[in-house]
This record gives structure tokens, sequence and C-alpha cells, in this order.
């Protein structure tokens, strides 16, 4: 059993600023869970706080049940991979892998045992007589993934181990922890910024800004759920389709959306939950992801400024009277012309716009984390 | 266009490196020769008191001369004696002043820049291996080949052999260089020996000192040996200043080999006229004193002082200037050796002026010092001086005895009255507020090349009252004490083979006797084994009979000339 | 403007000629760049290099170095440097004092700077460094009056002594205290100006590093021992490199300041015996020209030496 407890969790640095504001998190054993959020959100040094590198300003830290607050590093009985590596220049990869367990005077046979294991495992094996300096930069992660490993942490912390590396080996590296992950069974905390790796990595998904979590869910919830505008704008490539000054009627005791003077019936899910959150009619903003566009039908118009072929689905950058739409499209589901310049006509289903309050830019629908646990029916229609 | 800029910058540079390397010889005057001089610019240096160019000469004739000049000095160009001269010769000297500091280090790039020399250095500061050298080379001009020309200068050496052999340069028996000559006699003794009036009388009150009397403490007191050794004692023992503390009295101070104040009258209580160089000439033969036996009876003697507290060790470390600032507040000094004591302690109405101390062997002498009263190498002209018949006729001026006094002392109108007294003497004006003689002498004397001797100190100018008073003391104290076979070496004159030997052994000679002397002053004495060894090292290694051949023959050359 | 219209590429196989015309082509705005500094390089520090020459003549300021009238006489003036009867106390004195410097010089302002660089507060640090860099400042003749005025008879030091009942020292007339004297004032004076160096390759260091050293469980000193000390590694083998290349370079000002007849047989370094020939016999630049030559004969072989020894054993080298 490996839990991290995050209760109240606070960071205020001497000039007063505060960079983390109260985060609560419960992270189950074995669990991979990844903080996302731009950068200067907290997540850094939220992970800092469990490594012990930050001191903890208020709350409590509990890791496998224990109050770790004061609690050295070391003795956290955690490891973490830095973004630099952060290799030890002067020893070989050998030494770097070694030096923690030398430190805790592990007997000798022991370390090389654990060091040719993890070295096999992570396939650096053939290096582990050279130094950092000549190894490439895939190498070396491995190394800094080894050197924590070696310790069989109960906590794995990684903290943007990916972004030094270039784009082809940060898919590849990505690919590996995975594998990884699935070999050495233990808890991850991962921070990174960016929402693909998290998507891709995480059991869950914390998302972060401004020292504050705004959502915590699995990449499904944080996708088709977004509990605010930053969450929706955060999470998901391209970025969310947003219409300003739209608005949310009530006739007669049905809800419509009206985005650019076409009105939307909304679904009867939509209906109800609105109903139950006692909302009123309002300014709102509205959001519909590239990938729920369709083009050619509706009475939505949009002209095309730039169209990109991308294989198996069609990139398409319009203006729809002001607002830039950008719309994924299948190639097969394309009838229509979208060359350069053209005036299409394009539509959503009602059920997939999600609606935020223009003044709180809160979710509408899912404006809390409870509420967009829940299960709903909409999820089932994403089969692209 | 970036080509463009990047060529002309290279342009540039090369033009500006250029011009730095090509600026000739474009200021010198021409020489115009004795003939045109004469019919063209009136050019006479018979008649001393007339001037030596016409108008014309003034106006188109200039030489450049080169000098350092002491920091409160005024720029020489604008010294009212320069410019008396002028007045008087009509003779234009531009001068280009620099510090003391500076002109050491820029002394061999102005000789190196070979194209663009000055015409003369004042205050050249030329040792005489440089003098050889560079006469060697030709770039001096023999001023004795143009005596005709100074007729201060030529009488001067007329009647002065002994001046013109420390002057002669040995290679070739020209001279190369002006002197400076100011003959006080009170460089040759540069030690008086001083006592604390009050301290004595304390002593002999208290029955420590026996054999004096307080009525005999006056000028002119001399003790035994044994005498100052229980007399240092007592202020060693005691707290004679009364601060409540009887281990802040230093019974006996000097400055260890300082040029004045030394260690070296010491010595006199066993019969040596020691100096810095431990070099004398006695009955005409070179003799070094630590070859003496009688000097290590004398560092035996003297270390017992030491170890005893009589003489406090620091008095071996002083700096001059801290030996002086340590005579002032707090009475501290016993009995000090200096040039004189009103310059020491505060109070010197309390200190007497001793004779020497007469030592166990009832000897009494003093140092005697190589000081030369005579500058040699104080101006040079180079060879290479357009019209240096006139230069050389401007500077003779600076031999005329009124003349010198105003180089040394300040000029008519600043320092003296232009009236002289019925004697014909100099009378020193009244000095001005806010400012101290010494001050207004360092502003407006240039110092440098003259000739004061008896003639000037009888008939145009007075001493001044601290060496007068200093002179009388010597004449009261010390001189009586000289033997009359003993003698400085004075300035000598080397050949070339002579200086390399000079300069192959006689650093290290110094080294070696140095270090050697301090360790057994200082460790309790020397040894008969250690001095033995000493004196086999001094004639080995050392060669110190190789020194001293080379002093004896030059000194021979000198005595033999005179 | 006339280059840019050219093509890129001009069609064809190129000869190495015109590949290396190319090139200096495409180079020149650079190489007219650095061809000033080309130029002082070779004017001001090898154009002189021609003045060794006077090692072997006799020389007087305005003499022509290469020409009829140049007074050559070989080895002479080495010769005479070799025979005189100070050359091995002068080695050795010059060598002692240089090597003792170093042996202490050298470290300290390496354990300095690590020192400073694990403080906990960075202004304590910077508080310190500025202490630490200030004596670098005083020249040489203050601090020799400082060590008067401290270390002598009646200084500071003796009169705390004496005060204490013990008895007064002559730290300027014993030879023995010399060499300390001078060498730790020298130190005291620079170390804290030769840690800046290190100091600044310290804050280069990643602070991941330390917090990976952290996590691994290495206390303070592993760190500094681990992370600190590799990271400046390089910088120390150039300064060593260098500073064995300076072993006998030792100037005569400080030494002559703080020489007395008690501390001769220490204290006379090849540089001030120099300046003495020099200054009191006839002024011998030819003689100390040669002097200078053989040190720097010295020094270059010292510096080939370390630099290939540290080639050899680290990847660290000069060249």
């Amino acid at each position: 059993m490996s839990e991290v407890i995050l209760k109240g969790l606070k960071k205020v640095y001497d000039n007063k600023v505060t960079a983390v504001h109260d985060v609560n998190l419960e992270i189950k054993d074995k669990e991979f869970i990844v903080l996302v959020g731009p950068s200067g959100c907290g997540k850094s040094t939220t992970l800092r706080m469990v490594a012990g590198l930050e001191e903890i300003s208020d709350g409590e830290l509990y890791i496998d049940g224990r109050l770790v607050n004061d609690v050295a590093p070391k003795d956290r009985d955690i490891a973490m991979v830095f973004q630099n590596y952060a290799l030890y220049p002067h020893m070989t990869v050998y030494d770097n892998l070694a030096f923690a367990l030398k430190l805790r005077k592990t007997p000798k046979a022991d370390i090389k045992k654990k060091v040719l294991e993890v070295a096999e495992i992570l396939d650096i094996t053939q290096y582990l007589e050279r130094k950092p300096k000549a190894l490439s930069g895939g190498q070396r992660q491995r190394v800094a993934i080894g050197r924590a490993m070696v310790r069989d942490p109960k906590v794995f912390l990684m903290d943007e181990p990916l972004s030094n590396l270039d784009a082809k080996l940060r898919n590849q590296m990505r690919a590996e922890i995975i594998k990884l992950r699935s070999r050495i069974d233990t808890t991850f905390m991962y921070v990174t910024h960016d929402q693909t790796e998290a998507m891709t990595l995480g059991d869950r998904i914390v998302i972060m800004k401004d020292g504050y979590v705004n959502q915590i869910g699995t990449p499904q919830e944080v996708f088709n759920r977004p509990v605010n505008l930053f969450v929706a704008g955060f999470i998901g490539m391209p970025v969310m389709n947003f219409f300003d000054n739209c608005k949310l009627l009530e006739e007669g005791g049905v809800f419509y959306a009206e985005i650019r003077g076409v009105r939307f019936k909304l679904s009867e899910f939509q209906q109800k939950a609105l109903r139950k959150n006692g909302v009123k009619p309002c300014d709102i903003i509205a959001g519909i992801r590239p990938q729920h566009v369709t083009v050619g039908e509706g009475e939505l118009k949009a002209t095309i400024e730039v169209s990109e072929m991308m294989g198996s689905e069609y990139n398409i950058h319009a203006r729809c009277e002001g607002d830039e739409v950008v719309m994924l499209i299948p190639t097969v589901d394309l009838t229509t012309d979208v060359s350069m310049g053209k005036t299409v006509n394009f539509t959503t289903r009602p059920d997939l716009i999600q609606l935020f309050d223009k003044e709180t830019s809160n979710n509408l629908i899912w404006y809390d984390e409870e509420s967009a646990k829940k299960d709903a029916p909409v999820c089932k229609s994403y089969d692209f | 266009m970036k080509k463009l800029l990047s060529i002309i910058l290279v342009a540039v540079m090369l033009i500006s490196l250029a011009a730095c390397g090509s600026n000739g010889k474009s200021g010198k005057t021409e020489h115009a020769g004795l003939d045109k001089l004469v019919s063209e610019y009136g050019f006479q240096w018979e008649d001393p008191t007339a001037p030596i160019l016409n108008e014309k000469g003034a106006k188109e004739l200039s030489f450049s001369v080169y000098s350092s000049k002491n920091a409160s000095a005024l720029d020489y160009n604008d010294m009212k004696i320069m410019q008396d001269l002028f007045a008087a010769t009509n003779v234009f000297v531009s001068w280009e002043n620099v510090s003391e500091s500076v002109y050491s280090q820029q002394k061999n790039l102005i000789f190196g820049n070979a194209q663009n020399r000055p015409d003369a250095i004042y205050h050249a500061g030329m040792s005489a291996g440089e003098i050889i050298k560079y006469a060697k080379r030709k770039v001096l001009l023999p001023i004795s080949d143009y005596l005709d020309y100074m007729p201060n200068f030529k009488k001067l050496l007329e009647d002065r052999p002994d001046i013109k052999n420390q002057l002669i340069n040995v290679e070739d028996g020209k001279i190369y260089s002006l002197p400076r000559i100011e003959e006080m006699g009170l460089l040759q003794n540069p030690n008086i020996l001083f006592l604390n009036k009050a301290w004595t009388a304390a002593a002999i009150n208290a029955g420590a000192l026996t054999g004096v009397t307080e009525a005999d403490l006056k000028d002119g007191l001399a003790l035994t040996a044994d005498q100052m050794t229980a007399l240092l004692a007592y202020f060693r023992d005691n707290d004679m200043n009364g601060n409540g503390n009887a281990g802040d009295e230093r019974p006996m101070s000097f400055v260890y080999n300082n040029w004045q104040g030394n260690q070296c009258d010491l010595y006199g209580m066993f019969g040596l006229n020691d100096n810095l160089e431990h070099r004398i000439v006695v009955d005409g033969k070179i003799t070094y004193t630590v070859q003496d036996e009688r000097f290590k009876d004398a560092t035996n003697f003297i270390a017992k002082w030491v170890a005893d507290g009589l003489i406090d060790k620091v008095s071996f470390e002083l700096s001059q200037d801290n030996f002086l600032a340590n005579g002032k507040g707090l009475e501290t000094y016993g009995a000090f050796y200096w040039w004189e004591s009103e310059t020491v302690v505060s109070n010197p109405e309390n200190y007497i002026t001793c004779a020497p101390i007469i030592g166990p062997n009832g000897d009494q002498t003093v140092c005697i010092s190589n000081n030369p009263e005579v500058g040699t190498g104080e101006l040079i002209v180079f060879a290479d001086c357009p019209n240096f018949e006139v230069l050389l006729a401007y500077f003779d001026r600076y031999y005329d005895p009124v003349i010198s006094a105003q180089i040394n002392y300040g000029p008519i109108g600043i320092v003296y009255e232009e009236e002289r007294d019925e004697k014909g003497m100099l009378v020193q004006k009244e000095l001005p507020e806010g400012i101290t003689s010494d001050e207004l002498r360092l502003q407006n004397a240039p110092l440098g090349i003259i000739y004061l001797s008896d003639y000037a100190w009888n008939n145009v100018v007075n001493m001044e009252p601290r060496a007068k008073l200093r002179l009388d003391r010597l004449t009261a104290y010390v001189t009586p004490y000289m033997p009359a076979n003993t003698k400085p070496c004075p300035n000598l004159q080397f050949t070339l083979e002579e200086l390399n030997t000079l300069a192959n052994y006689e650093t290290n000679f110094n080294d070696y006797v140095r270090a050697n002397l301090i360790k057994w002053l200082l460790g309790g004495g020397v040894s008969d084994s250690d001095w033995a060894a000493f004196q086999s090292e001094l004639s080995g290694k050392v060669n110190i009979e190789g020194l001293k051949k080379v002093y004896q023959d030059a000194y021979d050359r000198f005595i033999g000339t005179n | 403007m006339e280059a840019k219209a050219k093509p890129l590429l001009t069609p064809g196989k190129m000869t190495k000629g015109q590949r290396r015309m190319r090139s200096l082509k495409d180079n020149a705005p650079f190489l007219l760049m650095i061809f000033p500094a080309v130029l002082v390089v070779f004017l001001f520090n090898y154009l002189p290099i021609y003045g060794v020459l006077i090692a072997f003549q006799d020389f007087m300021p305005g003499d022509k170095i290469l020409s009829d009238t140049t007074i050559w006489v070989g080895f002479e003036n080495f010769t005479r440097f070799f025979s005189d009867p100070q050359f091995w106390p002068l080695m050795k004195n010059t060598f002692l004092i240089c090597i003792y410097g170093f042996i202490i010089g050298f470290p300290l302002p390496i354990i300095i700077s690590l020192m400073l660089n694990s403080l906990k507060t960075r202004k304590t640090a910077k508080w310190l460094q500025t202490i630490f860099t200030a004596p670098h400042f005083i020249s040489l003749v203050v601090l020799v009056g400082m060590l008067t005025l401290f270390f002598g008879r009646y200084g500071l030091v003796n009169n705390i002594v004496a005060h204490m009942g013990g008895e007064r020292y002559s730290y300027f007339l014993e030879s023995s205290a010399f060499r300390p004297m001078y060498i730790l004032s020298s130190n005291w004076q620079d170390f804290g100006w030769s840690a800046v160096i290190y100091i600044a390759a310290l804050s280069n260091v990643d602070p991941q590093q330390h917090e990976a050293a952290i996590l691994d469980g290495a206390t303070r000193f592993q760190r500094v021992i681990h992370v600190d000390l590799p990271a400046i590694m390089p910088m120390i083998s150039v300064m060593l490199i260098m500073s064995i290349g300076g072993l006998m370079g030792v100037g005569y000002e400080k030494a002559l300041l703080m020489q007395t007849d008690g501390n001769l047989a220490v204290s006379e370094l090849i540089s001030t015996y120099v300046y003495k020939r020099g200054l009191t016999g006839v002024p011998d630049q030819a003689y100390a020209t040669a002097i200078g030559l053989f040190n720097s004969v010295i020094n270059v072989v010292l510096l080939i030496i370390a630099n290939t020894t540290s080639k050899r054993f680290s990847e660290n080298s000069l060249w």
C-alpha cells in the first residue's frame, strides 16, 4: 500500500506570494496521477512539496498513511526524476545508478544485482561504463529513471521528464513510461505542461491554474465534462472553439442555446441538468470541440481561411463572424468544397455543445467535479 | 556597404598606427654652427655677467630640458629663478617636468627613444656605470671638451682637482656630467648621540650612575661604556617617564642601517670608523671594517646590549618615519643617535649632545660615512643637442655662487631680499603667512647643479640656522674624535671591467655581511668559530679581496691624478 | 550586396583552391572583424618578443637591437647569473615562497567558494564574499604597512602577547617568520578575489542536481563533494595549470618592502636581486632580460608538464 494524501496543502513563499492554495488530493495505491497546467500554475511546487524539496507551509501530507510533513526527503521513500536528468557528470552510469544505494550502505553485491536488473529493464546495460556526457538525451533520461528505480520507492515522482527531448523521442519515451509503469507497480506522480502527455499517461489528471486545482478526473472526464472554461480550453487538441456573446434562452420550459443567431434546442439530459442546477436564461460562452463540427449543413456560416489536409482528416481554420473556428473533419465525411475563401455552412450536435456561464466561466451543466463524475448519456456519442 | 565600412575602419587603424611610429625629429632646432651663433645671435661666453645671446637669439633659439621635480615644487617654467636666468642670459629653456617616480620609470624610455631625446636631463641621477656605458655609445656630450664655454665650471675644476677626479671617466678621461656640490661638512658624520638630561639626573640621584655629577650634564658629556651600560640599565628598569609603565622606555635607540642615526657610532667604542658599507680609507688603503678583529669585539659588545634590552630590538626594524613618530608625545627615548635632536623629540631642550662613548679599551671615535658631498651625474647633455655651446654656457651660470644659492634655497625677491647686508651676504626675507621656510624653499628652488662651498658660505649666503647648529655640534663634539689617518671613500670612477666585478660581487657581499651582522647583533654575538668561518667565506666566495682591489685601484687613480 | 546576387552554389565541382577562396569570401566580414584583434595581439604580444635578443647583448637603452653596432655577448649574461654565488639560494628562496604560496593559496579559494556556495542564506554569502574580496584592493605598500602595524615589535599582536605576559617577537627580523607572513598575507589578500571565478562557476550548477542528490540521501558535505566540486573541476584544472605555469613568477615589490637584514637570507628572491643589481650597479637591462628569459623558460616547461599531466589524467587541458 502506498497511497499519497494531500490535505489542504499550501505553499507561501517568503515574499508572501502564495504558489499553491489548498490542494486536496488522494492518490490511490499504484495510481498514475498527472499534474498538468500552464507554467506557474503550482504543479511543480506541489510535486516538490511531496518530494520534500519545498517546505509545506500549511496542510498535511501523508505517504502510506504516515504524516511526512517534517520527514527528510530521503526518508519519505520516494524517488524523483528531473527534467534536466540531474545526473552526476563525473560518475559512470553504473555509479550514478548505485549512488543512492551506496549512501544507504547497501551491500555491494546487492547494489550490483539491483543496478544490473534496472539497467536490463531500461535497456542501458551496454552504457554502464560510460559517463553521462557520452549519452544521448533519451539515454540520459533512462539513466535518470533508472536512478529512481533502483531505490524501489513507494512513490515515483517525475517533474517534466520528457520536456528536454525532441518531439519524436518524447513520443517514444512516453510509450516507454507506459510500459515501465506496467513493470514497476507503484504510485506515480507526474508533472507536465503538455496535455497530450497528461491524457495518454494519467489514470487521473489534476488540472491546476494559478495555484488552484480546477478539476481532478480521468482523461475522459476532463475531456468530455470540463468544469470550466479553462479546463475546456486546456484539454484537447486542437483547442475547443469558443463562441462569445451567446445566449441561453428559455421558451416554454425548454432551453435553447443561441449561437450567432442560430438556435439549438438542447438535449433532454441538458434540459434536466439545467433545471436541476436552477439555471436561469443568461449570457453564455458556447464551446464546440473541433472534432464535433459537421460541415455542409446547418445554418452557421464560416469563411474558410486555411484548410490543411492531414491524411485521414482535414484541419480547417475558418472565420465565423470574427471568431476563429477550427474544424476537424474526417476526410471520408467531407462532401463540401473546403478550398480557401469558400463560405460553408456548419453545425454541431446540440448535446455536444458546452455551455459556460459568461460571468463565472463555470460549466452550467458540470459546474463541479461531483457532477462531472456522473454518468451522462452524452459520453456514448463520442465515437470519433 | 558593410565591406566599404570595414575597409575604411582597417585603413584608419593602419594609418593611425603608422602615425604612431613616425613622429621624427620634426621639432628640433637645426645646429647653427658657432660662427653663425656668434655673428647672428650674439653668442658670448666670456663675460659671466652679460647676456649669452642677443634678443634675436632669445627669440629663435630654444632648448628642451627634461627634469624630475619634487611634488611641491612649481613647474620650472614658472619658477622665478628660471625666469630671472632667462632675463639675464637670453637663453630660452623649455622645461619638461615630471615627478621623481615617473622619471625613474621613464629614464630608460627617454634614452631608448633615440630619435626624439630632449637636449639635456636635469636631476638626471646618472650612476657612474651608466655614464660610462652611454659615453662609450656616444650618447652623451663630452662636456670637458667644451670647458671654454664654461668659465665658472672650468675654474671650479682647476681649483678643485679632487672634484674633477670624481667626475672624470676612466675610459677616455672626459667629463660627461655636471655635478652638484654642497659642501657644508655635514654629511661625513651622520650621527650625534643625544641623552635625556632629566632621566640621567634621576639616575645620578638614585646612585645608579657614578663618576658623573648633575653639574656635568651639559653638552659635550663623555660617558664610558660601563657608565653607559649602567645608565641604560637604569632607564630600562625604571618608569622614567612616570606613566606607570616601566616597560615602555627605550634606553638606546637608532635606526639600524639608516643613512643617518644608525648603529655605526657604537663601533667607535672599539676604535672603528665604521659605516654602512663597512668600507673606509685608512692611511690611503681601502679597508673593510668587517675584516677587523675589533669588529668582532664591538659586535659582541653591542649584541650584549641588545640581549640585555639596553637597545630595544625595535631599532632594527624601524623605519625612519616610525622612529620620528615614536619620539613625539610621551617621552620614551633615553639615548638616541640622530642627525639632530630637534626633529626627533618634542622637547629637545631636555636632551644634551654627548661626545662619543669611551670604549672598554679607551677608544673614542665615530662613524665616517661615505655619503658624498659631491653629487655626480646631476645633469647630462645629449651629444645630438644642437647649439650645445649655448646650453653649456647657460648651465655654467648655475655655478655662480649667487645663482647657486638661489637655485638651492630660492630666488632673490621671494626668499632673499634684493639688498644684501653690509658683508655682501644674501638676507633672508620675512616668511609670508602660513608657510614654513622648508615649504617656501621646496616651492621655489629647483635644487640641482650648484657649487656651494666655503667661499659661498663666507661671502654670499648664510647657512640655514639648523645646518649651522648641526655644524657647530659636529665641530665641538664629533670631528675632534676623528683620527687623522682615516678618510671616507669618495666618489670613484671605475673602468668597465671594474664595474663588472662590482656588479658581480657587491650585491652579494652586502647581502652576506648584512645577513650575518644582524644575526649576530640580535642573537647575542658571534662565536670565534663563526667569526673565522665568516672571514674565510669573505675572502673566499664573497671575494672581498677582489672588491678591495677594485676600490683600491680606483682610489689610487683618484689620488694619483689629484 | 554584390555577393548576394550571386548564386549560392556554383554548378559543377570546385577545386580545393576554389573552395578555400569561397570560404574566405563567405567569412570575409568575420575575418575583417577579428583582424584588428589579431593585429593588436601581433603588435603588442608577438612583435616585442624579439626583444629577448637583448639577453644576448651588452645593451643600453637607445641601442638598436639589430644593427652593426650591437654588442653581442652570447650567453654571458646567463653564465653571469648561473655562476653568481647567490644563484642557488635565490632559486631556492623563490621556489619555496612560490610553492608554499601555491600549496596554501590554490585550494583556499576553492574551499571558500564551496563554503560560500553552500551557505543557506544568499544574503550572508554575498556579504561575506564582499568582505573576502575587499583586501584585494589594498595596495602592496599599504598592506606591508598594515603588517608592520600588526606584527611590528610594538604592533598589535606583540602588544597583546606582551600584555598577557609573553615575550615580544620581532616578526620582521626573524627569517623564519618571513615566509609565513609573506604567504599568509598574500593569501589573505587574494583568496576572496580568486574565489570569485569559482563562485561564478558554482552559480551555474543546476539546482536540480542538488535536489536529486538530496533525494538520493546525500548530506550537505556529500553534495559539495559530488555535485559542486565536479561542477568546478574543469575550472580548477585550468587554474591549476595556469598557476603552475606562473609558479616561479613572483614580483619584487612586496618582498622588497618586507625585507630587513634579519630576513634577508630567505627574503632575497630572484626578482628582488635583479632589482637591486639593476638599481644599484649599472642598470643592466640585458642581464635582467636574461634572468627574465630564464624564468620564463622555467615557467613554460612547468606549464607544459602540468598541461600534459592534466591531459593524461583528466579531460581538461589548456590545449
